[in-house]
């Protein structure tokens, strides 16, 4: 009395088939899981008992003896409760073997026999459609997985529904396609960019920065607006495209944040307290779980009050800026997740905060400001390309009542700036998306400067003492803004405003 | 012979009799074995199955059956194993399962309880 049924299990952002052997025989009575089964998995052995026993089924006295195969890969997870369950009901001829060849199922069981959701559907139906069609899944989990084309997603409420379509005697209804976020994208921008007054330079930066994915730094003295300004960036992104959804979703459904929303279009947010551990940043655990880098993977971070965060979180973000990914390695194992994301950071420019700004008096010594701003290290602001400075607002900007552009109207001109450059870099490699990416050797290629411009661009060069690594910073920067006027040459004007964006290289503190 | 001797007889003896009306084959009583004893042994049909009896006159301190404890269970898990090893019955059909009888101040049958299934070797 031997049966098999094919589960699947997420090992980093993809899953891996495995298969779920039970054998039911005589002998002492007894129910073993083998095959490196984490605890959640053993413990399963008491949910499926009552499970079964409470849909109806009969829970046989034998020798139970499960496997998971392939025997030398860690399973975890709550997902091979269903498996488990019908594969002993398969073996005791509840359920007809032929049923379950073609067939994935996953799914975490209740004592009464509902299911509940688990993590990582839709990776599971992602990595496994060339090898299966069917794939049974708890009601709530089905339908975030139901955007993949080319296979059938059944989502069951209860094991006896599953026991029911595999014996067709009551076949499961195909799970709905699911994006609700799509619509809800629309008027989900509550924060708009137009009830923010004034800042008319730091809202032009933004929008630099939505239009060739710049990393940006706002710094500016408390109250300054750095923050509202900072949350209002995502509403100037264009949303996600299917592959950047299905991207996104992934990770989410990995990390069991998605709560059966179905696919996210919109462009993920994380905004970290600066007490967060490195752990948590870069991703952890001894399963390593997607961490907030990645879980911004396609969106934005946004780190408020930067020189807050601890030098270790703030130095792993080094690798993923450059990379676009991180590599999480535990002993067990080394799991690379996605992490292109937006680094939107904000800061005072001293501890007291006032060090910029012309009427209220800075406390701080030239020490403590020094000591302030060395929190961030060099390597770490060389990946920023984008600072600006922010302003206290006067009297007169702060009671205006004329309202600026509202986000959709920024939106739109973002759009287009991205397709010049998708169609620039169309047949390129695929690092190459935005300007931000851009290499030297793809600064030459790309980056055609004016006669005048280079001339302005060596003056700069001279007198304002920028090092090298801004002058890559600085072109890519123009490249930007001369794309947003779909100029094919780089201009002076250019220039000159993506030095502006480049206030910590020109020597603004100590 | 102790008091509570006497009880756990008596107890045996109920259960003995009840197993019969309901069509079990009894082959052993008191089975011994190096780790300790089997209360009783039978055949329902194809299945071997030992049945530890508890016995108590009061439930003042928790049913009989809440006396099986993990500790016990492993216990009678090796009598268990021992005799199916030295009768050659480890392919077959096992079972183990547990008889809860409480008795009055008389020693006589108050409540009988038979958890079918009730022992599981833990691997």
């Amino acid at each position: 009395m031997l049966s098999k049924i094919y589960s699947s299990c997420v090992i980093g952002i993809n899953a891996y088939a495995i298969e779920v052997e039970v054998d039911v025989a005589n002998g002492m009575p007894c129910f073993s899981v083998v095959g490196l089964p984490d605890t959640s998995i053993r413990e399963s052995r008491d949910r499926i008992r009552a499970a079964i026993k409470n849909s109806g089924y009969t829970f046989p006295s034998n020798k139970i003896t499960v496997n998971l195969s392939p025997a030398d890969v860690k399973k975890e997870g709550a997902g091979f409760d269903l498996p488990i369950a019908v594969g002993i009901l398969a073996a005791l001829g509840v359920i007809p073997k032929e049923a379950l060849h073609k067939t994935v199922i996953c799914g975490e069981l209740s004592l009464d026999g509902r299911l509940k959701g688990f993590r990582g559907a839709l990776p599971v139906a992602i990595s496994l459609k060339d090898r299966f069609r069917d794939f049974i899944f708890p009601a709530k989990s089905a339908g975030e997985a139901s955007n993949v084309e080319g296979v059938s997603i059944y989502g069951a409420k209860a094991l006896k529904e599953v026991v029911e379509h595999l014996k067709g005697i009551n076949p499961l209804g195909l799970a709905e396609k699911e994006c609700a976020s799509r619509e809800e994208s629309q008027c989900s921008c509550e924060r708009d960019m137009k009830d923010v007054k004034g800042q008319e330079h730091v809202k032009r930066g933004l929008e630099v920065a939505a239009s060739g994915s710049h990393n940006m730094l706002l710094l500016g003295p408390p109250g300054s607006g750095k923050s509202m300004l900072a949350r209002r960036f995502p509403g100037i992104l264009p949303d996600l495209d299917i592959e950047e959804a299905l991207e996104t979703t992934k990770i989410y459904s990995i990390a069991g944040e998605l709560d059966g929303s179905g696919l996210l279009f919109e462009r993920p947010v994380r905004m970290p307290h600066h007490t967060i551990s490195y752990a948590a940043m870069a991703g952890g655990g001894s399963f390593p779980m997607p961490g907030e880098i990645s879980l911004a993977n396609n969106g934005v971070l946004f780190l408020d009050e930067l020189p807050e965060f601890r030098r270790d979180v703030l130095e792993t973000l080094r690798q993923p800026l450059e990379s676009g990914e991180i590599t999480v390695t535990r002993i067990q194992q080394s799991l690379r997740y996605p992490s292109r994301f937006i680094l939107m950071a904000a800061m005072n420019p001293c501890p007291c905060g006032y060090f910029t700004d012309p009427h209220k008096r800075c406390n701080c010594t030239p020490n403590q400001i020094q000591r302030y701003l060395s929190k961030i290290s060099g390597p770490l602001l060389d990946r920023i390309d984008i600072h600006l400075e922010v302003p206290r607002l006067n009297y007169e900007q702060m009671s205006k009542r004329r309202s600026g552009e509202s986000s959709e109207e920024i939106k739109t001109r973002v759009v287009g700036a991205r397709c010049v450059q998708k169609e620039r870099f169309a047949g390129k490699p695929a690092y190459l998306s935005y300007n931000a990416y851009m290499n030297s050797s793809d600064l030459e290629e790309f980056c055609v400067l004016s006669g005048e411009a280079e001339e302005l661009l060596k003056t700069a060069i001279l007198e304002l003492g920028i090092s090298a690594r801004a002058y890559d910073k600085i072109l890519k920067i123009s490249r930007t803004i001369a794309d947003m006027e779909r100029s094919k040459i780089i201009e002076t004007h250019h220039i000159s405003e993506a030095i502006g964006y480049r206030c910590l290289d020109r020597g603004l503190w100590a | 012979m102790r008091p509570k001797d006497l009880v756990g007889r008596r107890g045996e003896e109920i259960a003995r009799k009840f197993l019969l009306s309901r069509g079990y084959r009894v082959i052993e009583r008191n089975f011994k074995t190096p780790f300790g004893e089997i209360d009783l042994i039978a055949e329902e049909g194809e299945c071997t199955v030992f049945f530890e009896v508890k016995t108590r006159i009061s439930e003042t301190f928790g049913p009989p059956s809440a006396a099986v404890t993990e500790d016990k269970a492993c216990r009678v898990v090796k009598n268990c194993v021992f005799y199916a090893q030295k009768k050659k019955l480890l392919e077959d059909a096992l079972r183990i399962d547990v008889i809860a009888v409480t008795l009055d101040q008389g020693l006589r049958l108050h409540i009988l309880k038979h958890v079918r299934n009730a022992i599981m070797p833990e691997k």
